[in-house]
């Protein structure tokens, strides 16, 4: 497969555009322009899904995005792909077709919200970031968020569900974004600027400096945001 | 000869007075906004117009920004050629 | 109707920052109601020098797209109770926001406060652009060094173009020892170079470094001479008339052995 950053597939569903992570935003999108503009009428009015696994993409860019594929090119985008950066093919091909049969039970072309949330926790989707978060970096997604990698400062990572990271948090954690309570944040080692929890906000205290010397996780407890070490921990 | 120089300390300028030399061309040309290609185009243009009226050295013509005196100026050095003229005898 | 101040150097690292909460501080401890706005979207550090980085919650670009109102992007200092940070956003860039939206809030933020102070990004692209839009007044960090002082002679012909009043020059990381020995330009030569008025000088000094580690501005340091200059600067902002401080070196054991027996020190 040439590796020019974007890549039109034909599926089941409709058109898979999937973008890499290796170049810059700017050129992603004109490369995309360019391979829409070249086949402009087979593409028009088609559905796609937008797979975004390879790249962390920021709000705005997302709706440069969506600006580019569907109002200027009338494809319609009937589901976002964002699964973390996996970088081996077979991974990547089995993620995708397990996200295609989740997609056809759904069944309805609610974009962007593939699993219906808080109600049933069991459904959340997940999504695995395999690096370190930093400063300015910010992941913001509507379920789980696994960090295999640290957090740093200036980065904030926010998520309707809970916030695993296999490693340090040093940043903004907001777990339950959506009014979950039961939402967690947990970290080999927890250091955060700030946590968040629905819609309580907490920081460290100010003589406090000490480094955790194990796993910990953040939690509501009576209204209050409490973090004990993860050994005991029971949900 | 280093010695000799090291003696009499001409060697010994301080390195806050080059920097302050080297500061002030600096900004004399960035106040004044001239680029290279500018000064070219100008010395071009100089020659146009000068030698409508005598004959001068093209290639020994210079023209360079200067700092003299708290003031910036424009320096063109513009080698006049010698006319031979010939008298008409009477 | 308070005053609006931009602090801004052009090149990076010469203590823009420092400079920003320092006085702000300093302001704040003479009893005048202070905000600091910090304008280096994308690259924020106000908040973390004054140590107010856990508290964000909103940013000076959900204020201006109207995600909430001044009022709750201000974090009150822990410090001082009159002296408040609008801190910038990290996860954006310097388009988020444009001049005209700059000019209304510092126009609105003028109201509340008797200074604002703006943190301005290094470099003169749109941040900066930014951060001059709505001041009135303009303090120009520069380091004894070439291309700090090329960056900001080019900065004060920018404000000149912007019909910015006459800006004053803030000397920073001064070491009085290279002065003497001839290896760093000296006050003298910085202002007869840049021709503007001299607002005060800042001597480099470690105790800078340790209040940054710290997230507590050297002027609340008593014993930091750095920290003494920018009280001083502060003072001066105010409209009182303070002399600069003594900043020559104390005479060590050699050159006092070398006075006792007659020899001159040139």
């Amino acid at each position: 497969m040439r590796n020019d950053g974007v890549t039109i597939k034909g599926t089941k569903e409709g058109l898979l555009i999937i973008l890499d992570g290796e170049l810059d935003f700017p050129v992603i999108l004109r490369k995309l322009e360019e391979k829409i503009t070249r086949v402009e009428n087979f593409f028009a009015g088609a559905q796609a899904i937008l797979d975004l696994s390879g790249r962390l993409v920021q709000p705005e860019q997302l709706e440069q995005l969506e600006h580019l594929i569907s109002s200027q090119h009338g494809i319609e985008i009937i589901r976002i792909i964002n699964q973390g950066c996996l970088d081996e093919k077979g991974e990547r091909e089995a993620m995708e077709g397990a996200i295609v049969e989740d997609g056809l039970r759904n069944g309805n072309g609610n974009r962007n919200r593939r699993v219906t949330l808080n109600e049933n926790e069991e459904q959340l989707s997940t999504l695995i970031i395999k690096r370190t978060l930093r400063s300015g970096q910010r992941v913001n997604y509507d379920g789980n968020v696994v960090i295999l990698g640290d957090v740093n400062p200036g980065a904030e990572v926010i998520a309707s569900g809970d916030i695993v990271v296999m490693g340090a948090f040093r940043g903004v954690a907001h777990a339950g974004a959506k009014g979950n309570e039961k939402a967690i944040i947990t970290a080999f080692s927890l250091q955060p600027t700030q946590l968040r929890i629905a819609n309580i906000i907490t920081r460290p205290p100010d003589e406090e400096n000490s480094e955790p010397n194990q796993p910990e996780v953040a939690k509501i407890k009576d209204g209050m945001v409490i973090i004990e070490s993860s050994l005991n921990f029971s949900n | 000869m280093d010695i000799f120089n090291k003696m009499f300390g001409k060697n010994n300028v301080s390195s806050k007075t080059v920097a302050k030399e080297r500061l002030r061309l600096v900004l004399v040309h960035d106040r004044a906004n001239v680029s290279p290609q500018l000064l070219e185009t100008l010395k071009e243009e100089l020659i146009k117009v000068i030698s409508k009226y005598t004959e001068i050295d093209n290639s020994a013509l210079e023209v360079s920004i200067n700092n003299s005196e708290h003031s910036v100026v424009l320096v063109a050095n513009i080698p006049i050629r010698v006319r031979r003229s010939m008298n008409t005898v009477c | 109707m308070g005053e609006v101040i931009v602090v801004t150097s052009g090149k990076g690292g010469v203590g823009k920052t420092t400079t920003t909460a320092n006085l702000g501080t300093a302001l704040a401890t003479l009893g005048y109601k202070v905000v600091l706005v910090d304008t280096d979207i994308g690259l924020r550090n106000l908040d973390v020098v004054m140590g107010l980085e856990n508290r964000i919650v909103y940013d000076i670009v959900d204020v201006v797209e109207g995600v909430c109102k001044i009022k709750q992007a201000l974090i009150k200092d822990k410090r001082y109770g009159s002296l408040y940070l609008l801190p910038a956003a990290q996860t954006k860039d310097k388009t988020a926001i444009n001049s005209e939206q700059m000019k209304q809030l510092c126009g609105e933020l003028k109201k509340d406060f008797d200074y604002v102070l703006i943190d301005c990004p290094a470099g003169i692209e749109q941040g900066f652009k930014n951060a001059i839009a709505g001041a009135d007044k303009a303090i120009i960090v520069a380091t004894p060094e070439v291309s700090s002082v090329r960056d900001a002679d080019r900065i004060i012909g920018l404000l000149e173009a912007a019909e910015m009043d006459s800006p004053k020059l803030v000397i920073n990381r001064l070491r009085p020892d290279m002065v003497k020995r001839g290896d760093m330009m000296d006050i003298d030569d910085m202002i007869e170079i840049l021709a503007i008025d001299l607002l005060g000088v800042v001597p480099e000094d470690e105790t800078i470094v340790i209040s940054t580690n710290r997230g507590e501005p050297a002027v609340t340091d008593k014993n930091s001479k750095a920290g003494e200059a920018y009280r001083n600067i502060a003072r001066r902002i105010t409209g009182e008339n303070v002399p600069l401080m003594n900043l020559t070196i104390e005479n060590g054991f050699f050159q006092k052995l070398k006075k006792l027996i007659g020899l001159r020190d040139s």
